[in-house]
Order: C-alpha cells, then sequence, then structure tokens
C-alpha cells in the first residue's frame, strides 16, 4: 500500500483501521516522522477545539422556556417571530419581560386599543401591536435580504417570513443607534387600507394612519416604485416617511 | 402536552446545541439568536412530524438555519484555503506544536476555529465541539462516514498550525 501520510493518519485516528492495521501503523508512527507529525497536529487540534466547550447559559434555558410556552400560547395557527429580545440601547432582555414591560407600559399610558372596527382596522392595530410587543410575523427567513436603510442610519436586527392580514409578507425589524425603530412589511399583494388612514398623494397611492401612538405609512407599487406594497410602521410620521422615501416612495 | 416533551427534548440537548451555535456563529449573542431561532424552526417540525432520533435532527434544524442567516445576512465567515495554506507549513515540529498548544486561551481557539472552511468548522464542531460521533455526523451532513472523517482530520491539524503559530485573527478574517 502506497505511504500517505495524510489518509494514513486519518484513518488511523478515524478508528477505521483493522486490527493488524493498526498494529502496523503504531510500529510505522515510531519510525516515521511525517506521520507522526500528522497524528500529533491532529490530535492537539482536537484537544484545543474540546477545550473551549461551554454549557449554555441560564438565561438561554430560560428564553427557550418561554419561546416555547409562547408558541404554546399563541398556538400552531398563529406563528409569529419573536425578536431577540433586544432593548433599545442594545441590551439583550428576555423576550418575555420585553413583552411584559410593553403590556404594563400600554396599561399605564392607555394605549392598548382592544377593539376592533374592522378587518382592515384590525390589520394595522396588529401591526402596531407587533411593532410594540417587538414582533415580526412568521417564524422562516425571507428569502429577499432586508432592504437597506443605511442612510437613515436604521440597521435591520430582525427578519421573519409569515402571514399579515391573511397576506403572505416578509417582515424586517430596525433599529438607529439612537434607539429609534421601524418594522417593514412587503407583499406582493396591497395591503387593506383602513377607513381614517390619510392619503399622502393623489388617491390610490401612499397612506398614513395612526394607531396607539404609532405611524403606519403604506404605499402600494406605482410605475415601478415601489416594486412591492410596502407597509411601515414607525414611533412618529417623520421617521415613517423618511424611510418610505430611502426606499423610492414618493411622499410629497 | 406535545409542546412540553419538545421543551423537555430541547432541553436536555441545549448544551450540545449551544456549542454547536458556537462553533457556528462568531459571538456567543449570535449563537444564543442562533439556538432562539432554532427552537422555533425545530418547534414547528415536531408538531408535524416528531424526529426519531432528537438530537441529529436538533443539530440539523440549527445548521441549516445557521446556513440561511449565514446565506441571508451575507455575513458568512472569510474562508482560507488552510489545506493549500498547510502545504507551506510541512516542517511542523509536532513536539513544539504541543507545546504552544498547552496554554491556548479560549478566545484563540474559537477565532482559529472561525477561520477554517466551512465544511471543516462544520464538521469539527459537531465532533469536537458538540459531541457527536462520526456516523452521527455524516446524518447530519449527508455526507459519507469517510469525508467526514477526512475533513475533521485536515481541519484538526489546520487548527492545530493556526493555533501553534499564532496565525488566527479577529473578526474571521483569513491569514495573510
Amino acid at each position: 500500500m502506497p505511504h500517505r501520510p495524510d489518509r494514513d493518519a486519518c484513518r488511523y485516528l478515524g478508528g477505521t483501521l483493522t486490527s493488524a492495521e493498526r498494529d502496523r501503523f503504531d510500529a510505522h508512527l515510531l519510525t516515521c516522522r511525517t506521520c507522526w507529525v500528522q497524528v500529533q497536529q491532529a490530535r492537539a487540534g482536537r484537544a484545543a477545539v474540546e477545550g473551549v466547550r461551554e454549557v449554555a447559559p441560564a438565561h438561554l434555558r430560560e428564553r427557550v422556556r418561554a419561546l416555547v410556552d409562547a408558541e404554546s400560547a399563541s398556538g400552531p395557527a398563529v406563528r409569529r417571530r419573536r425578536l431577540p429580545g433586544r432593548a433599545v440601547h442594545g441590551r439583550r432582555v428576555p423576550g418575555r419581560a420585553a413583552a411584559a414591560a410593553v403590556l404594563v407600559a400600554a396599561a399605564v399610558s392607555g394605549v392598548l386599543v382592544l377593539h376592533l372596527d374592522g378587518p382592515d382596522e384590525a390589520s394595522v392595530e396588529q401591526a402596531v401591536a407587533d411593532y410594540a410587543a417587538r414582533e415580526l410575523p412568521g417564524t422562516q427567513m425571507p428569502e429577499v435580504a432586508a432592504p437597506d436603510l443605511s442612510a437613515l442610519r436604521l440597521q435591520a436586527v430582525a427578519a421573519g417570513a409569515g402571514s399579515y392580514a391573511s397576506l403572505p409578507v416578509d417582515a424586517y425589524a430596525y433599529t438607529d443607534p439612537s434607539g429609534r425603530r421601524v418594522a417593514l412589511y412587503l407583499s406582493e399583494a396591497p395591503f387593506p387600507e383602513p377607513a381614517d388612514a390619510q392619503p399622502l398623494a393623489a388617491p390610490g397611492g401612499p397612506w398614513m394612519a395612526h394607531e396607539a401612538g404609532a405611524a403606519v405609512l403604506c404605499a402600494m407599487p406605482a410605475d415601478g416604485r415601489p416594486a412591492t406594497s410596502i407597509l411601515i410602521v414607525g414611533q412618529d410620521d417623520a421617521l415613517v416617511t423618511a424611510a418610505a422615501r430611502a426606499l423610492g416612495v414618493a411622499v410629497g | 402536552m406535545a409542546d412540553e416533551l419538545f421543551l423537555e427534548v430541547f432541553a436536555a440537548d441545549l448544551d450540545r446545541l449551544f456549542n454547536l451555535a458556537r462553533g457556528l456563529t462568531g459571538s456567543p449573542q449570535d449563537a444564543e439568536d442562533l439556538v432562539q431561532e432554532t427552537c422555533l424552526r425545530a418547534l414547528q417540525g415536531w408538531r408535524r412530524q416528531r424526529p426519531d432520533d432528537p438530537s441529529p435532527w436538533l443539530a440539523t434544524v440549527c445548521l441549516n438555519t445557521a446556513r440561511s442567516s449565514y446565506r441571508k445576512r451575507a455575513v458568512r465567515p472569510v474562508e482560507c484555503e488552510a489545506d493549500a495554506w498547510l502545504g507551506a507549513q510541512a516542517d511542523l515540529q509536532a513536539d513544539t506544536a504541543q507545546q504552544a498548544l498547552a496554554h491556548l486561551d479560549v478566545e484563540r481557539v474559537r477565532r482559529a476555529l472561525q477561520q477554517l472552511p466551512a465544511r471543516q468548522r462544520e464538521a469539527i464542531t459537531l465532533m469536537d465541539l458538540s459531541g457527536f460521533t462520526a456516523a452521527e455526523v455524516a446524518t447530519i451532513l449527508r455526507a459519507p462516514r469517510g469525508t467526514v472523517l477526512a475533513r475533521v482530520h485536515r481541519g484538526r491539524k489546520a487548527l492545530a498550525v493556526l493555533l501553534r503559530d499564532g496565525a488566527e485573527v479577529g473578526d474571521g478574517a483569513a491569514p495573510t
């Protein structure tokens, strides 16, 4: 058999040699420095990697439990993706705690709207509620990368593909260094327009609505821009308008 | 009830999955995000059909999630041709390597691991960090066992050389 140190050492360490082959290789190692180096290198590499094994942090165990609890509570028909617990200043907090904080804040300020006026209003409310709870629809990754909003210093921090207002959507969450947040929904189909939406241009063009202190801007494809229907949720008119402009929407 | 059983299975494998995620990502935070995303995806799959062998199945979900995330974010670590690079290291002194590796700090090892070609990194992470057998890794990677062993062997050697020479660098950049 030809002498091939790399292959022979691999078989030796991988335990694929027969007993007789192993004995012969053991004897060979005493006289062949090339094979000896091969074996020693591989053993050293293995030991180095095994030396950095870790125990999962306790807070991760808690987060996993909270995730499964939340998914169980929402049921298999409602598949929402909770964002990975990033607070506005970049500090990581458990998703459950973040959601609880949102609910407490909503209760104190009274901004959580519980009545539903109709399917279109309910859709806007859902988008705003998800924005407040730092959630995105779906549990899958979108096929399309997050649109670039870096001109506004907004960086994508999470994404999800799922269903919103019965429409398949790709959704993205952004934050900027000051903690401002934007949620962006993209869909091939038009988003439902609530009755109190305010047109930003000609009828049939972009519109804006407000819900629970948040601004919602929507634009449909026109002259190829935007290429898909977009829905932007943010904390104020200026932010969502700037985001829409950055995406090529003419908002007047 | 079904979700409780899933949680029990997932929790039992959490250390193994976390180590896998640590080897596949560049930071503890990314690893934690990957484990949580894996949990959500695995739960959806579990509800559709429970796997016969949960541990390799969870590792597969984690691996696919990591690959998908890297593809979408286009931040896959830079890969170097470790095999070619190793060709210039033929005169390595094995005893010197052993001594140099005796007192490595953890971050150096992790940085070096990120510099390996993706296939070698995945195979080593599954075997040496997560503790899967070669047969299990072959199933997870859908590769012949011999191929897995070859990737692991070459990756371990490349790692030893990177660490011996202090050639590992931060942020996943390739050695120059």
